[in-house]
């Protein structure tokens, strides 16, 4: 019943789909409202479908009924139920129905948002928006469709894949990076609508940012929660080893990134209009690209146990989308602004970068930025995709790999900290060098002040503590634009602290949020860059009753024992701790057996404390507990990395919260494409 | 402005090109030949004798280590030599520290291990034929968005003038108080808008 019901209802929602981006472009090119009414409630049917076919699966799966194919792929009946759940996005066709899923939530959010509004653009971005989803739906019901009924059913699946049951974290990171991959079809799409509808007025640039800036939220967070997985799972006590599937998730972050930045330039002076628009199509282009690298198997990855034949059907996809955006750009862009000043930009470059400006002003810094992220994308790009090069054009099987990107992105991450910490120091406009000297100098007094503790505690190596002093210099200049007007305040109204913080931070609210975010960055970049410098690793075999002592920890290996779970085996190694002479308590790495796989998943245990990791991982363990093969890592400062998305989070919560000014502004009128805001 | 922005942009690409290593030294080391057989076993050394004497006891772990980080683990997914846990690359950081001890530095032993398992061994590609693909992209790519950033600038004859005027109406700072300081004056008028 389940198979032919789930079949059904992604079949019922590429109809709707169809019928809903067919209706979306007819009104969109008519005007026609009645056919945008139409349009809107085969969105909300497609939408109703899918997730439908999303719950009927997961119920299939808490049923474990065992006709359903994907079931019979994922499933097993002593898998918990956390993880049964899970195995909706454990294999390759609960993924991408999965993918239809969430595309799903993005286009009910997004018309219940957006539905009255922008009449001008709403049934272009629908018409895109499904059309994307009718490819979903075709994959979900053709090549990927897991409904597919086997007869005779299994009495039992092998459970999904051991790798996703060994952590709790399986069950946060895949959804929140999907809801980052996914949720860039809605820029895409609002941007498409700009180029159909002919123009782009500061109306849409507002929701444009913010509905960028929701995926990108996400991604940023489904990132680092990678980082943690790996972190916690895979026992080589690092977050990020830049698997080429880990750069797929990479790029369209850094595009997103720039594009948030540069959009500012677009809202605020009508600027670096196409260069805008194309950061948001290749963000989209590079989540299709990623999505392909982790489901076509080329790359050989910790993810690719999701490959199958789907990467043909992508690659066809991600050219249909690029030749379509490309054309759709030279066609429509002129089209976009009526801009006064037309006669006096008429090469590529100003009509791709905007109107002149001055180097001492934030506009410059943005534009620099930019500069910086596009070289970082195309850098970790070309790195990925260069094995796949080498071997088309001379057969050569070649590796790149964590030396050569850490070579790249150390100068370009420090270059991009810098840039964080000018652009916000600079005004909007222009500033005389004298000027913008004494207004970097406060930031640049800061990052000195900043590296003091870490020099004293033992912190010496060149790129480390120029790594801390950008930190320092990035988070003063954000800062000081807080502290600033606070103080101003007090001394002019003779307001306390609190009072004076608040009513600037009400204020402006949603600039804050910016340089919140700014701050996870910064606390990201520490993390990273005092445990790649500090990480210390050394492999020892103990006996039971032998210590080893590493910094000022020590483990004391007493016994193994085995234990017994009922989707797994287990042998488990015990340590006693002590951090500092004090005792904390026991670490517990072991080796998981699960049923479908015969090798053991070797699972480390992790003191964390606020300075510095204590990371222990079996190399070996003598299954009656005579000896452990051990590497024991300690990891510094560590512990802030999974604190960096909080802020992030925390600072696009405050940016993109609609305030009531915003509203008002979404009233229709024109871009201001060639004027200067003072 | 202009010399000061050429002046950043030397100053980039020098900071990229000294933090490369030592790469593409083309030739074979000193008293190494590259025709190691393919079935050479881990007990076996390197043949001809090490170009230098070894490195400081303390300083051994550290070297191997380093080379380690840039040998792909045969086994893993993407993970070296150093990092991966696996226990054959345990036994390869094995034999690279008995080959840092004995005095082999890192360009003997990343052919040692390309010849044992093909250049896919190395996770930093050599520089030298197609591979110089993934040195000048990244730089030719840094310097094309600095010009196109730097084309952007205002030019010198218009670069005159004040500086950002600020409107009589953000000078009066956020509740209408007068603000003296035109910097504070700006930065005012800024957090107030959007």
């Amino acid at each position: 019943m389940i198979p032919e019901l789930g079949t059904g209802l992604v079949l019922v929602s590429l109809l709707f789909a169809t019928l809903g981006a067919v209706l979306g472009f007819w009104a969109g090119a008519r005007r026609h409202l009645g056919a945008w009414a139409w349009a809107r409630r085969a969105a909300y049917a497609f939408a109703g479908c899918m997730l439908g076919a999303n719950l009927l699966m997961v119920y299939a799966l808490l049923s474990h009924d065992f006709s359903v194919k994907y079931v019979a792929e994922v499933g097993s009946l002593t898998t918990p139920t956390i993880f049964t759940i899970v195995s909706l996005w454990a294999s390759l066709n609960g993924s991408i129905l999965f993918w239809g899923g969430i595309l799903s939530v993005y286009v009910v959010a997004f018309l219940f948002f957006n539905g009255n509004r922008h009449r001008e653009y709403m049934p272009w971005t629908i018409a895109m928006l499904l059309s994307n989803s009718v490819f979903f739906a075709l994959l979900v019901s053709s090549v990927a469709n897991p409904f597919a009924r086997i007869s005779p059913a299994p009495m039992d699946g092998p459970g999904p894949n051991p790798l996703l049951q060994n952590h709790w974290l399986m069950a946060v990171h895949p959804p929140t990076l999907y809801m980052g991959y996914v949720g860039m079809v809605v820029p895409y799409s609002m941007i498409c609508a700009a180029l159909f509808a002919g123009r782009l007025d500061a109306g849409w640039m507002v929701p444009l940012r913010r509905w960028m800036m929701i995926p990108w939220t996400f991604l940023s967070v489904g990132i680092v929660l990678g980082g943690w997985w790996s972190y916690g799972v895979l026992g080589w006590g690092g977050a990020w080893a830049w698997d080429p599937v880990e750069n797929a998730s990479f790029h369209p972050w850094l595009t997103g990134t720039a594009f948030l930045h540069s959009a500012m330039l677009l809202q605020r002076r009508g600027d670096l209009r196409i260069w805008t628009l194309i950061l948001g199509i290749a963000t989209f282009l590079l989540t299709l690209v990623g999505t392909f690298m982790t489901r076509s198997g080329v790359f050989n990855s910790v993810h690719s146990f999701t490959q199958s034949s789907i990467g043909p059907v992508f690659l066809y996809f991600i050219g249909i989308v690029l030749v379509f955006s490309i054309v759709l750009l030279a066609v429509r862009e002129h089209l976009l602004v009526i801009d006064q000043d037309q006669q006096a930009r008429t090469t590529l470059m100003s009509s791709m970068f905007g109107s002149r400006m001055h180097p001492l002003g934030r506009e410059f810094a943005i534009l620099l930025q930019n500069a910086v992220f596009t070289t970082f994308t195309f850098t970790v790009l070309l790195g990925t995709l260069y094995p796949l090069i080498a071997e088309a054009l001379q057969d050569r099987k070649v590796s790149v790999g964590e030396p050569y990107f850490d070579r790249w992105g150390l100068p370009l991450g420090l270059l991009l900290v810098f840039l964080m910490g000018v652009g916000p120091a600079l005004p909007w406009g222009r500033l005389s060098p004298r000027r913008a000297m004494e207004r970097l100098l406060p930031p640049v007094v800061a990052g000195f002040v900043f590296t003091v503790p870490f020099l004293l505690n033992g912190i010496d190596k060149p790129y480390t503590l120029l790594a801390l002093w950008l930190c320092g210099f990035a988070f003063w200049a954000n800062f000081n634009e807080f502290v600033t007007p606070v103080r101003q305040r007090m001394r002019s109204k003779g307001e306390g602290l609190p009072t004076a913080a608040t009513r600037v931070f009400q204020r402006t609210r949603r600039r804050y949020g910016g340089h919140i975010a700014h701050y996870g960055v910064v606390l990201a970049v520490i993390a990273l860059a005092i445990s790649k410098g500090y990480k210390t690793e050394q492999d020892v075999t103990l006996t039971p009753g032998q210590t080893i002592e590493t910094g000022r920890f020590t483990a004391t290996f007493t016994d193994a024992s085995t234990v017994k779970e009922p989707h797994r085996t287990a042998v488990v190694a015990h340590f006693a701790i002590t951090d500092g002479g004090a005792d904390a308590g026991t670490l517990e790495p072991r080796l998981n057996y699960y049923p479908r796989q015969r090798e053991p998943i070797f699972t480390p245990a992790v003191h964390e404390t606020l300075t510095s990791d204590f990371y222990l991982s079996i190399v070996e363990l003598e299954p009656e507990g005579k000896y452990v093969v051990l590497r024991v890592i300690t990891m510094p400062g560590i512990f802030w990395l999974w604190l960096a998305p909080v802020f992030i989070a925390l600072g696009s919560i405050l940016a993109m919260w609609p305030t009531r000014r915003t509203d008002a502004a979404a009233a229709p009128a024109a871009l201001p494409a060639g004027s200067r805001t003072a | 402005m202009r010399p000061l922005l050429r002046l950043f942009a030397v100053l980039c690409a020098v900071g990229v090109a000294t933090t490369r290593p030592a790469i593409g030294q083309d030739g074979a080391p000193a008293g190494f030949t590259a025709d190691v057989p393919a079935d050479d076993d881990a007990g076996q050394g390197i043949p001809g004798l090490p170009p230098g004497p070894p490195p400081p006891a303390d300083q051994v772990d550290r070297i191997a280590r380093d080379i380690g980080l840039g040998l792909r683990c045969p086994v893993c997914q993407g993970l070296s030599v150093a990092d991966s846990t696996s226990s054959a690359a345990v036994m390869m950081q094995r034999r690279i520290r008995e080959l840092v001890a004995q005095g082999y530095d890192r360009d003997d032993i990343n052919d040692f291990f390309a010849s044992k398992y093909g250049e896919w061994v190395l996770l930093q590609p050599r520089n030298g034929g197609l591979n110089q693909l993934v040195w000048i992209g990244p730089l030719l790519a840094f310097g094309l968005g600095l010009i196109a950033a730097s084309s952007m600038l205002v030019r010198r004859d218009d670069d005159e003038g004040p500086d950002t005027v600020v409107s009589d109406a953000a000078r009066r700072g956020p509740d209408g108080d007068d603000v003296e300081d035109p910097h504070l004056a700006r930065l005012l008028s800024e957090v107030d808008d959007d």
